[in-house]
């Protein structure tokens, strides 16, 4: 019984940290999905959000438009970013605009310093958040959120891409561009469209964690990392494989961390990392196909 | 076109990286040097001997300003105050303040100015370790006394375990804090505790003392781990605490982490004393834990319960004093780190009662003459071994109760 509440245990705490990774990953594969890029910005995102968000509540505003606020501000600094950093320099190799994005990456946090300052901050939770007790184990309200909202993004992207015109268009453009082009399709519109929804996603990440672990402004780039992990073990050009690799990795990390040591869960992420790219680089989840990876 | 707008871009980038860095040599034109403008006339040396120059180099702005201001504003209010009731010995203190910007080679910088053109006669400041270590080799070098504000044990320990011959410092080391937190253990009788400290080099530096002199106080740790300072849910490692029962949880981090994994004990509703670091001891921490952060236990200095101490410490009324001095000058609540200033001023002055503006006098004067001194930080017994001089005393171990820090018996 003991064994059994402390593994549940462990499977909660696995499937809030899966979540939130899961939120930033899509935004990940959202971008390189449709610019072949990999936005290292995409954790900053996250913290951007956060930090507004919380800014807001200070202000009095309501919790939940703060985080739509937020959400709404973030996707436009996305826009500025794409338009300015990535859109002037697109003729330019994949190397080069991966490196601009780690720029703008530490840009932003400079930012951050300068706005809020180095200190830590909290949001309140989404709803009241008394602990709730399954079999001697306890789950919160927060986490359940957590965990809700990256489903549902993942079912909106699964529709999205699948079912609608424009995520058809976005997906056409990097299965071949110069095809895309000729149906009518305008990759650089695309291409803004996707930084747009990813910062978005990452905003809505932020303010999801914030009232976990709080928010500083260097939060963003440890959960960049986790993310990019988590999108390249689930394979990097599918949203729902990626989020499963999200989910993954934050299970791992919670069973390494409760029946092993705190230390090494970095040590078995980035291990698996690494064996994934040794044997399986198409990522865990994708099917054998003709596609490049 | 297009690559005229990259290059802009690139340009504009590193410019702003170049401006965060804040390490460019020039912004030294800026530093603030302000002789006390009011007092430039009397503060002329009248006749007969070196002028009393104390300068002043503290981290006012950048990522420790919230350590350095307090400083700084401590420093210039305890000058003023002093010239205003005639000087030292009938000589105004000529003051001068440095702003190292929370970065080391500014506070070289700073320290060189001190040194060679102001020709200082006692240096106080250094807020954080860092820029402290930075700057007492030239201290050494140019043989002035100079006295730190910062908390590694290695600003007055050289490599060898010696006492460094011209420092001095003022805050306790951490050690001092886990030694208070041992002794209250034993009080207890809490002897079975779990250590959970945080990976980085505070944490590190934590579990270290734990682990040298846990045994001496009868404490035994049952189970020994870290948690990241980015620790998100600490649950997973609380499950095997859980397991192991202790008698009290020691939590070992700063406020971010610390407030994180004292909720998540909280939420899996373990009972046990939580014990936690006086990396802690400020409000934000209660701000970001919440309700979590009730009952928690932790050592800090005096300040931040003065008027809970019995009317028969030494160190009552000097600690009253500074809080009424700096809340009436400033109008918000006095900070530990102000009070290192403080200390480091009233410590010089005395010194420079007593000997005058001779440097070698100076530093063999705290050394060896000023016996046991009651300062704010604790009472100070400095020795020619011991450049800090204060003992496991000099904290006191508070309880969090309804958002305020109440004395624990």
């Amino acid at each position: 019984m003991e064994l059994l509440s402390q593994m549940l245990q462990l499977l909660f705490s696995g499937l809030t940290l899966g979540a939130i990774y899961a939120l930033i990953a899509v935004g990940f594969v959202v971008i390189y999905n449709v610019t072949g890029i990999l936005n290292f910005a995409q954790g900053e995102f996250a913290m951007l959000g956060a930090l507004i968000s919380i800014s807001f509540v200070n202000m009095n505003v309501p919790l939940w438009l703060a985080v739509i606020l937020s959400i709404i501000i973030v996707a436009a600094i996305g826009g500025i970013f794409e338009r300015t950093a990535i859109h002037t320099a697109r003729k330019s190799s994949v190397t080069t605009l991966i490196i601009i994005t780690i720029g703008v990456s530490i840009a932003l946090r400079g930012l951050a310093i300068l706005i809020w300052g180095t200190q830590v901050q909290t949001l309140p939770s989404f709803t009241d958040n008394t602990p709730i007790n399954i079999l001697d184990a306890v789950l919160l309200p927060q986490n359940i959120w957590a965990v809700g909202i990256s489903i549902v993004i993942l079912i909106i992207m699964m529709y999205f891409f699948n079912f609608t015109f424009v995520g058809k268009s976005l997906t056409a453009c990097v299965v071949n561009p110069f095809a895309a082009r000729l149906m009518g399709i305008n990759p650089e519109k695309m291409s803004l469209l996707a930084v747009i929804v990813s910062a978005g996603i990452g905003a809505l990440a932020g303010s999801v964690i914030a009232p976990i672990s709080g928010a500083t402004y260097d939060m963003g780039m440890m959960l960049g990392i986790k993310a990019f992990v988590a999108a390249v073990i689930g394979g990097l050009t599918n949203a729902p494989a990626a989020i499963a690799g999200a989910f993954l990795i934050g299970i791992i990390e919670a069973f390494t961390e409760g029946l092993w040591s705190s230390g090494l869960k970095d040590v078995v992420t980035f291990s698996m990392l690494l064996l994934i790219l040794f044997i399986k680089p198409e990522g865990l989840f994708a099917k054998a196909s003709g596609k490049r990876v | 076109m297009k690559k005229v707008l990259f290059t802009l871009f690139l340009l504009m980038t590193m410019l702003f990286l170049a401006a965060c860095s804040s390490s460019e040599p020039e912004t030294t034109k800026e530093t603030t040097t302000e002789p006390s403008s009011d007092d430039s006339a009397k503060s002329e040396p009248s006749g007969g001997g070196e002028p009393i120059k104390m300068v002043g180099i503290f981290s006012s702005s950048g990522g420790a300003a919230a350590l350095g201001e307090p400083e700084l504003e401590t420093f210039k209010m305890l000058v003023e105050a002093k010239n205003a009731e005639g000087g030292i010995n009938g000589k105004q203190i000529e003051f001068i303040t440095y702003d190292d910007k929370s970065d080391q080679n500014q506070a070289i910088l700073s320290m060189k100015k001190a040194l060679t053109q102001d020709e200082a006669t006692i240096v106080i400041g250094g807020t954080i370790s860092g820029n402290a270590l930075a700057m007492l080799p030239l201290a050494e070098q140019y043989e002035t006394p100079y006295i730190a504000l910062a908390a590694s044990k290695q600003v007055y320990v050289d490599e060898n375990g010696k006492a460094r011959k011209w420092v001095f410092k003022m805050p306790q080391d951490d050690q001092l804090a886990v030694e208070r937190i041992l002794q209250y253990l034993k009080d207890k009788n809490l002897t079975k505790v779990a250590w959970l400290n945080v990976a980085n080099s505070y944490g590190t530096g934590g579990h270290d003392e734990f682990k040298k002199y846990a045994a001496e106080y009868g404490v035994e740790a049952v189970i020994e781990d870290e948690f990241e300072a980015t620790v998100k849910d600490a649950k997973p490692l609380l499950t095997r605490v859980k397991k192991e029962n202790p008698d009290a949880i020691i939590v070992w981090g700063t406020v971010q982490e610390s407030a994180v994994v004292v909720k998540n004990i909280r939420e899996l509703a373990l009972e046990m004393p939580i014990l936690a670091s006086h990396g802690i001891a400020t409000k934000q921490f209660i701000e970001v834990a919440g309700d979590a952060a009730n009952d928690v236990i932790l050592p800090t200095g005096k300040l931040l319960i003065a008027d809970s101490l019995e009317d028969s410490n030494p160190q009552k009324a000097v600690l009253l004093d500074y809080i009424k001095q700096y809340t009436e000058k400033y109008n918000k609540p006095a900070s530990t780190f102000g009070s290192y200033a403080a200390d480091g001023f009233n410590i010089a002055v005395k010194a420079i009662e007593e000997k005058g503006t001779d440097r070698a006098a100076i530093r063999d004067y705290i050394e060896n003459e000023l016996g046991e001194y009651v300062g704010i930080t604790g009472v100070f017994n400095i020795t020619p071994d011991n450049h800090m001089g204060l003992s496991s005393d000099s904290f006191e171990m508070v309880r969090i109760q309804a958002g305020e820090w109440v004395l624990e018996k």
